[in-house]
């Protein structure tokens, strides 16, 4: 009900100012259930706008250690790329620490098997090689039992938000076929 | 005698997101201990919890009829979908985040 929702009472669409916050669920039969009481104000004098911009190049590698030592080994290997990289990839280890990480919390005992992500965006392919290089190099020059190397570069987009007066849009549509 | 539970016990959760914005709606299983975890989960909670992740306002919606909360936490997914380093940009599992924290019951 509330998905990508922010005030349930007031959600912009370009046709109503929605108003989800007086909806009733009831049960009415076994697998069916009837909804009511979404209601509507007027439209909004403001469209929403995504605005896409070119972000260069997302540079992800990864390497894997498996068995005693996984998470040190894979711990090191971080260390190694923090001090040859610098601080601007991130370096997360995949099952410790790369999803809530941020927030402080990581796997509390000791995995039998940990994955090194390295993720960078550039402005240039060669910066994004670089560091798909560095990862790979751990392969031959980094802890004992890397494995599972695997690297790509994608181009990126990436996007901000904001507002536009309805008056100023005058819909078209084009369709591009490849 | 209360206890301390995960909310997972008590509820289930949807992430969505829109830019940097992340919104979980929580949703409490029992309309009996909707009221309890309200007064327990406040938006400084939530920011004395993850303070390096939730680094923009904290508002909550309260939905009392249907025994739900919907989070709204401004600056809170490392840059969004296009913009994060991390795996999860869409912060899908900002749910669980929200889920893993213990109220009392």
């Amino acid at each position: 009900l509330l998905y990508e929702v922010h005030d349930p009472g007031r959600y912009l669409t370009p046709d109503v100012t929605a108003d989800f916050s007086r909806v009733e669920i009831a049960a009415e039969a076994p697998d069916r259930i009837a909804v009511s009481g979404a209601a509507g104000g007027p439209r909004p004098d403001q469209l929403k706008v995504t605005l896409a911009c070119d972000g260069g190049f997302l540079a992800e590698g990864g390497i894997s250690y498996a068995g005693p030592g996984a998470l040190a080994r894979a711990e090191l290997a971080r260390d190694i790329l923090r001090e040859r990289l610098g601080p601007a990839p991130r370096l997360d280890l995949i099952g410790v620490d790369s999803i809530h990480g941020t927030a402080g919390l990581r796997t509390a005992a000791e995995p039998y098997e940990a994955r090194l992500r390295a993720a960078l965006r550039t402005a240039t392919r060669e910066e994004a090689e670089l560091m798909l290089w560095e990862v790979e190099a751990l392969l031959c020059c980094g802890p004992a039992g890397g494995c599972g190397y695997r690297g790509a570069i994608t181009p990126s987009v990436v996007t901000y938000s904001t507002t536009i007066d309805r008056a100023a849009v005058e819909p078209t549509v084009t369709v591009l076929v490849a | 005698m209360s206890r301390r539970v995960p909310l997972r016990e008590l509820a289930h959760a949807r992430a969505g997101d829109k830019g940097n914005t992340s919104n979980v709606s929580v949703w409490l299983r029992e309309p009996a201990h909707f009221e309890s975890v309200r007064r327990q989960l406040t938006p400084e909670r939530l920011r004395a919890e993850f303070p390096a992740l939730l680094r923009g306002s904290i508002r909550v919606f309260p939905v009392p009829h249907l025994a739900g909360l919907n989070f709204v936490m401004e600056e809170a997914l490392e840059g969004g979908v296009n913009g994060s380093l991390g795996l999860d940009g869409h912060g899908k599992s900002w749910s669980f985040l929200i889920l893993g924290l213990e109220v009392e019951v």
